[in-house]
């Protein structure tokens, strides 16, 4: 055995408390240590070389690193010495920085502790082997699970790039929240006609299959390989037949469903297409609402079909499909606050959300685009927006800001001045939040130009006095009481996560933060990706996010989707799980700890108790390799010691709390 | 009456080839000293017997008779306890046994039913009345208390008609369970205690050898690579040996106590496992064989858990 230690002064982050000479003085004494020096950067080009030089000159077979976390340079150090010519996996870092330099002081124990450190690193590296990757085959093929601007704009960039793409959406169109929207701040783009022609891309790229009214049922397999279930459910028209001529919509009889696109502020049909622009343009029928389904006697809709598309017993189609990536755009829900009494909100039909007023001011909404206000259809002479409505307040749920409501309160507040020339708008804030390209410059916009008056402070109550609404609050700016008589009051209530992100994020083995936003695998290098390889974030499932952040988070979900189909097969990390089989006794401890439910039982030949005329079976862990992140969750549970850790054996481990001991015991 | 009961059942199950064999209690070198029998003959039976000294937890012995065929098993409640972690851990099959529950008021010491007039030979019935044993023989009929003569693990124990059987035998013995176990291994001085404890530990391995809960074909303890404990029998060496079996036992030892009765030197090493069971129940409300949980307190991570870091006893 001959290992080298390479002991780096991390420039002074290290040597500015550690005494680095005398650590690799000291290296030149442990078992099995053939060479040992120090240098200003080990992971610098020339501190590289030097490993690699040191290899060839002294025949080293291990290399122990002093220096940073091997979160940080294990990657470096195993190229390092994979290039030299030894087993990548043959190489131990000693965290002398994280974990001795940066948290003590400079004294002689501290030096003694980075001594230490480093000859449980040798200790390790002496009983290391070396551990070889696997080729694993990938499916070219994304699946996108939810259909609004961001899972549209991956489904594109994935299928642009030449991969086939299915593209899932539970409401029977594609276009989500921003088909909802009036106009998009800054630039005051029309949403629709900025989004239904991607809308129309999709349904038109050969590469990229819609399947609306379907929903994600179970995921299994990993990166490259995923099992996905879904769920098609049964909408009663046959898309093959239908040409979307809208006739049984205006036919069917049961005409006053609220309707979920106008957030109840129209009414649509038992079968309905949720909006004109619907893709696919192919109506669904509302089995909670329909006569048919109801016991009702009816089949208007199945008499005036002209090609025969309608039937009323087609069941839900669960399909299983294969795939290589997953991006997960699955949006945002808004926070209903009527469960909260003091604005009102579901008492009087004058006090309503932004997305309500986002379908009042459009063309295509239930108003005609008219601006008038729910309870008397009169045009608002006075309009009162109030934001953080559930956001910024940790009373409710939210301590986080929703991030867009400034944006479009100052949006709404500028289109409606631009409607009705005599309205008075007001706009309650906390703090105004328009950090991006143009915002800052819009808001003054809404405020010098179009008159808004801002004004800082929250509200305590809206209640309603004749045919207005009083809002009432403080003017913390003025330090005073303040008062507004208002004919329409708009709640810009907080962005939350979808009611089932939990079910979801469940059946993907992803996590979930405390409000049930997805978490992402790093806040600042890996926001796209999550900790299960192969799937991918995109838009407001992960935090609230505009328009424009979720569409470069898409295309970045894409990206790196087709980053992955530009292999043709995955590496395979060898530093995972395996199981013993011999000593395995198949409790199954480990099936129920596994996070990434990388682990079943199986039956196997028992060699120990099988004689050639009589085979016995009996039943143990396996791995699936491809799944396994080598988190060591299972050998930590395995009582028998049969769920190991490949880089990270008992033998190793052992060998190190050993070392320790022994220069403990020295010590004294 | 219970134990021609008992017998009768094991008859019917042996004559009608359900199992191939009935494990149960026969008496030992005196017939309040009981000792495991194994009948596979339906004329046998009658080597069955059933006495508040039927101490054996005979549910050791399923995981290899009960691996490639039907047995039958007399179990008592907490013997039911480890049968049901068994079959949770998939060592048994629920199919491949036949249990033939036995209502339980406690068992007792033999050796401590001989003092004064009352010599073990003679000891014709034990049966309990009320809250105390009725010792008779020949010439006399003695009262003993319970708290007297239970084994120690009966005397805080409630659990007295078997949660899972195919066969139900007796009633469930009425005795208040008022007496309390006295753990002083959770003393102030507790490691001054287990290292007293664990320096007379000859590391002969009985304790493991009769726990139903331990069945790995190689303990951890006979490993030479990666080497957790030596061999050599060391106070830190016997320590590392049962703090190691103790962790391995949590939510998984039903208390039977069988490890601290057959221990040569007298090491209660049932009280480690008992006090973190304790702790289970405590945080988790989780009780070991109990067959409402569907997971092993250990493969079951909830997010509302107490975390123990942050928890204020």
């Amino acid at each position: 055995m001959r290992i080298g230690v390479f002991v780096c002064w991390c420039g002074s982050n290290i040597a500015k408390t550690v005494d680095v000479e005398a650590v690799a003085e000291a290296a030149k004494s442990f078992p099995g240590v053939v060479y040992a020096t120090d240098y200003k950067y080990m992971c610098s080009e020339p501190g590289q070389n030097m490993v690699a030089e040191a290899i060839k000159e002294h025949n080293l077979d291990r290399v122990v690193i002093a220096s940073c976390s091997p979160r940080l340079h294990e990657p470096t150090f195993q190229r390092c010495i994979g290039a030299a010519g030894l087993n990548p996996y043959m190489v131990e870092m000693a965290n002398i920085r994280e974990q001795c330099s940066w948290v003590h002081e400079r004294t002689p124990e501290t030096t003694e502790k980075a001594i230490e450190l480093t000859r449980m690193a040798v200790a390790k590296v002496a009983r290391n082997v070396p551990l070889f990757q696997n080729d694993i085959g990938i499916t070219k093929r994304a699946l996108v699970i939810g259909g609004g601007v961001a899972g549209i704009q991956a489904a594109l960039d994935i299928a642009d790039a030449g991969h086939p793409v299915v593209l899932v959406e539970r409401t029977p169109s594609i276009g989500g929240r921003m088909a909802q929207y009036d106009k998009t701040f800054p630039t005051l783009d029309c949403a629709a006609c900025i989004l239904t022609p991607k809308m129309v891309d999709c349904a038109s790229h050969p590469l990229i299959d819609i399947w609306a009214y379907s929903e994600v049922e179970e995921v299994n397999g990993f990166v490259g390989n995923f099992d996905v279930k879904i769920r098609k459910k049964a909408t009663c028209v046959d898309p093959k037949l239908c040409t979307g001529c809208g006739l049984c919509l205006e036919k069917c009889i049961v005409k006053d469903v609220p309707s979920e696109f106008d957030e109840g502020m129209g009414l649509r049909r038992a079968i309905y297409s949720p909006f004109p622009q619907a893709v696919p343009n192919k109506p669904v029928i509302d089995r909670e609402h329909c006569r048919i389904f109801n016991g009702g006697k009816c089949g208007v809709c199945q008499k005036v079909c002209p090609t025969g598309a309608i039937s009323y017993d087609t069941v839900d189609e669960v399909v299983e499909e294969k795939f290589g990536a997953i991006v997960v755009s699955t949006g945002f829900e808004l926070w209903d606050h009527s469960a909260l009494g003091n604005y009102g909100y579901g008492k009087y039909p004058d006090v309503i959300s932004s997305i309500q007023f986002e379908r009042i001011m459009n063309a295509s909404g239930p108003t005609e685009g008219h601006i008038v206000r729910p309870s008397d259809g009169k045009t608002p002479k006075s309009i009162a927006f109030i934001s953080c409505v559930g956001s910024r307040d940790d009373e409710h749920g939210h301590a986080y800001c929703s991030k867009v409501c400034c944006m479009y309160n100052a949006k709404q507040a500028l289109l409606v001045k631009d409607k009705l020339h005599d309205v008075e708008t007001y706009v309650f804030y906390m703090d105004i939040r328009a950090n991006g390209k143009g915002y800052e410059e819009f808001v003054k916009r809404t405020i010098e130009d179009y008159g808004a008056n801002y004004i800082r402070g929250r509200i305590s109550k809206i209640y309603p006095d004749g045919d207005q609404m009083v809002v009432k609050g403080a003017d913390t700016l003025l330090g005073k009481a303040v008062e507004v008589r208002a004919d329409l009051v708009v709640l810009a209530t907080a962005m939350q996560p979808q009611h089932d992100a939990k079910d979801l994020a469940r059946k993907l083995g992803i996590s979930t933060d405390q409000y049930n936003w997805f978490s992402e695998a790093h806040p600042k290098l890996k926001p796209v990706e999550v900790l299960t390889d192969g799937i991918y974030l995109a838009g407001a499932c992960q935090y609230p996010k505009d328009i424009p952040d979720t569409v470069a988070q898409a295309s970045g979900a894409a990206s790196k989707a087709i980053g992955l189909f530009s292999k043709d097969a995955i590496k395979s990390e060898p530093m995972i799980a395996y199981i013993y089989e011999d000593t395995c006794v198949g409790c199954g401890l480990c099936v129920d700890v596994c996070p990434f439910t990388a682990i079943e039982l199986v039956e196997v030949v028992d060699k120990e108790r099988s004689t050639r005329d009589n085979q016995v079976v009996k039943t143990v862990a396996r791995i699936n390799e491809g799944v396994c992140k080598g988190c060591g969750t299972c050998s930590a549970a395995c009582r028998s010691l049969s769920a190991r850790l490949r880089g990270f054996e008992g033998s190793g481990i052992l060998a190190q709390i050993d070392a320790l001991a022994d220069m403990v015991k020295i010590k004294k | 009456m219970i134990q021609d009961t008992i017998r009768q059942e094991a008859k019917k199950a042996l004559e009608s080839g359900e199992v191939r064999m009935v494990i149960g209690w026969g008496a030992g070198s005196v017939p309040f000293k009981t000792t495991p029998v194994f009948v596979d003959n339906p004329q046998d039976t009658d080597k069955l017997i059933w006495n508040p000294a039927c101490t054996n937890n005979l549910a050791v012995y399923l995981t290899k008779l009960a691996r490639d065929g039907k047995v039958g098993i007399v179990a008592k409640p907490c013997d039911v306890r480890s049968i049901v972690t068994l079959i949770r851990e998939k060592q048994v099959k629920r199919e491949n046994v036949f249990i033939i529950g036995v209502g339980c008021g406690g068992v007792v010491d033999a050796t401590s039913l001989q003092n004064g007039d009352v010599k073990l030979r003679e000891i014709t019935s034990l049966e309990w009345d009320g809250g105390d044993l009725l010792v008779t023989t020949e010439t006399t009929k003695t009262k003993l208390s319970a708290a007297a003569v239970l084994r120690e693990q009966c005397k805080e124990c409630d659990d007295r008609t078997p949660s899972v059987s195919d066969v139900s035998i007796g009633e469930a013995v009425v005795r208040a369970s008022d007496l309390k176990i006295e753990i002083p291994g959770l003393s102030e001085d507790r490691q001054k205690y287990w290292a007293e404890q664990f320096s007379r530990c000859i590391r002969c391995y009985a304790c493991r050898q009769v726990c139903p809960a331990c069945y790995c074909e190689t303990c951890f303890c006979d490993r030479i690579e990666p080497k957790w404990t030596a061999k050599k029998a060391t106070t830190d060496e016997a320590w590392m040996f049962h703090a190691t079996r103790a962790m391995h036992l949590v939510g998984r030892c039903i208390s039977c106590g069988e490890c601290e009765r057959v221990c040569p030197v007298g090491i209660p090493a049932v009280e480690l496992a008992r006090e973190l069971n304790a702790i289970a129940k405590e945080r988790y409300g989780f009780e070991a064989g109990d067959p409402q949980a569907d997971k092993p307190l250990l493969g079951n991570y909830q997010e509302n858990d107490v975390d123990p870091a942050h928890h204020s006893e």
